[in-house]
């Protein structure tokens, strides 16, 4: 009944591989567009825009993204929509990663020394132009080790994904493991496969890092 | 503030009850679909499990095979880990769940069973040289199951107090502790045992701590369909289909299928 743990294994983990790869895009992409609005509203100038996105990052934060993946799924099929586990996991992964992004993000804007906003204003830059022009680029910088920290982390969660029917790399690797028996050997390559994927991640963002080291940004003033 | 909160509880519950009921009947609906939706574990050998070619395969797949070729209707097979089948059943993700399903009338409150496909032993499996031949003797000592199954449920309600129970999310977990020492010895269903004797013949089965007897999960308040599946496990039993893939699969067959 057992197999030998074979080449056809290995495709089959590269496979959902993909998927893993998919869903990770889906995660960084859509949390990073949300992620933005969450910090905009966040410094916004209007309290009660303050105040929602304090309190949807209160709340995100709060809860496991384990549940937030079951609402996701079996939540809305309970109010009538049967949406794919993909779009599920999307959606919860957006949600997830916008909380932690927008905070990560708001971090890096307020690091920026309060002499680059009255600069900025001695100048006579309105507010969209100071965010643009000065504080953004230079807390571009600040933002990329933490963003890309929780990018990695995010990759890693997907594996959570499994609990709602979604075949991605950890939960290929289960199947394997069960059909041949020699764990050891699947979830090392199971391993290999996430290693790959996130030293990319890695990767870029070091590139990202000489990039804005190297462009002639401003170092702010302290 | 109050008659607004109603008002919201009661449309999200309209808006719930018209999303599940929206199926008028199943077994039309199936058919008219030309798809079955089957939920099975693909992680729990020697019931659902991926063979060579990367297809599913075992004993719930088999079934789910002959229901689909009796219904005349294409077969989606949808991985769901033991946990899930009833939140799949309940929000209509699945249509049946065919995954080593244990019956107990505390599922039965959720969801509703057919008659039986298998009845299962649940084992307490240890290495050969072992002296842990009783529940008793298990006391103080850390043993393995893997969660939400029936295994869980019956050591859980039988071991005696001071029994150290770790849980895990999947038969491999569940055996990979037992093989790595992290535990004593694990429960599992006979026909795991077995095959995982088969594999290391340095393992063996000590007691039996239940039997259980399983067969086919579906949602509540289909008569029509319930109806059905019995009436095609009947024929399929008395065809011998099903002894036949109990003895390929769990190398025993069972003598009869209680029904109820």
């Amino acid at each position: 009944m057992f197999q030998t743990f074979s080449f056809n294994h290995v495709l089959f983990l590269a496979q959902a591989g993909l998927w893993t790869l998919l869903l990770s895009c889906m995660a960084l992409f859509g949390g990073a567009i949300f992620g933005a609005l969450i910090m905009l509203a966040r410094i916004s100038l209007y309290a009660p825009l303050r105040f929602i996105a304090k309190a949807y990052i209160y709340v995100i934060q709060g809860t496991p993204l384990l549940v937030l993946l079951f609402i996701a799924y079996f939540g809305l099929a309970f109010a009538g929509y049967d949406v794919p586990a993909l779009v599920a996991a999307g959606f919860a992964f957006t949600l997830y990663a916008a909380a932690f992004l927008g905070e990560i993000w708001r971090g890096s804007i307020e690091a920026i020394g309060k002499g680059q906003w009255e600069g900025a204003a001695a100048i006579g830059l309105n507010w969209p132009k100071t965010m643009r022009f000065v504080i953004v680029p230079q807390a571009v910088r600040v933002a990329i080790p933490p963003t890309v920290g929780f990018f990695v982390q995010l990759v890693k969660n997907t594996a959570l994904a499994s609990i709602i029917g979604f075949v991605e790399l950890t939960r290929a690797g289960q199947i394997v493991a069960n059909a041949t028996y020699q764990p050891l050997s699947v979830y090392m390559t199971v391993a290999a496969m996430y290693f790959v994927i996130c030293s990319c991640l890695s990767f870029v963002s070091r590139r990202l890092d000489e990039k804005f080291q190297n462009n002639g940004v401003h170092q702010p003033i302290t | 503030m109050l008659r607004v909160l109603k008002a919201a509880a009661v449309g999200l519950a309209l808006v719930a009850s018209a999303g599940v009921a929206s199926a008028q009947n199943l077994l039309d609906d199936i058919i008219k679909r030309g798809t079955i939706n089957v939920g099975i574990s693909l992680g729990t050998p020697p019931f659902g499990l991926t063979n060579d070619k990367m297809e599913p395969d075992g004993y719930d797949v088999g079934l789910a095979k002959l229901i689909a070729r009796d219904l005349g209707v294409k077969l989606n097979v949808v991985d769901t880990v033991a946990s899930n089948r009833i939140p799949n059943l309940t929000s209509g993700k699945i249509d049946i769940a065919i995954s080593s399903f244990s019956v107990t009338p505390e599922r039965a409150k959720a969801i509703a069973f057919t008659n039986t496909v298998y009845v299962d032993q649940q084992v307490f499996l240890t290495s050969k040289d072992s002296t842990l031949t009783s529940l008793a003797d298990l006391k103080g000592k850390k043993i393995g199951v893997t969660r939400s199954t029936t295994n869980d449920i019956a050591v859980t309600k039988r071991a005696v107090e001071g029994t150290l129970i770790q849980r895990y999310d999947d038969d491999a977990s569940t055996s990979q502790a037992l093989l790595a020492g992290q535990v004593e010895g694990i429960v599992t269903s006979g026909g795991l045992a077995a095959a995982f004797i088969q594999r290391n013949p340095n393992l063996a089965v000590k007691f039996v701590v239940a039997s259980a007897p399983m067969s086919i999960g579906l949602r509540r308040n289909e008569a029509d369909f319930m109806h059905w599946l019995n009436t095609a496990i009947f024929m399929a039993w008395t065809t011998g289909e099903i002894q036949e893939l109990q003895k390929k699969w769990m190398g025993t067959v069972n003598t009869s299928l209680p029904t109820f």
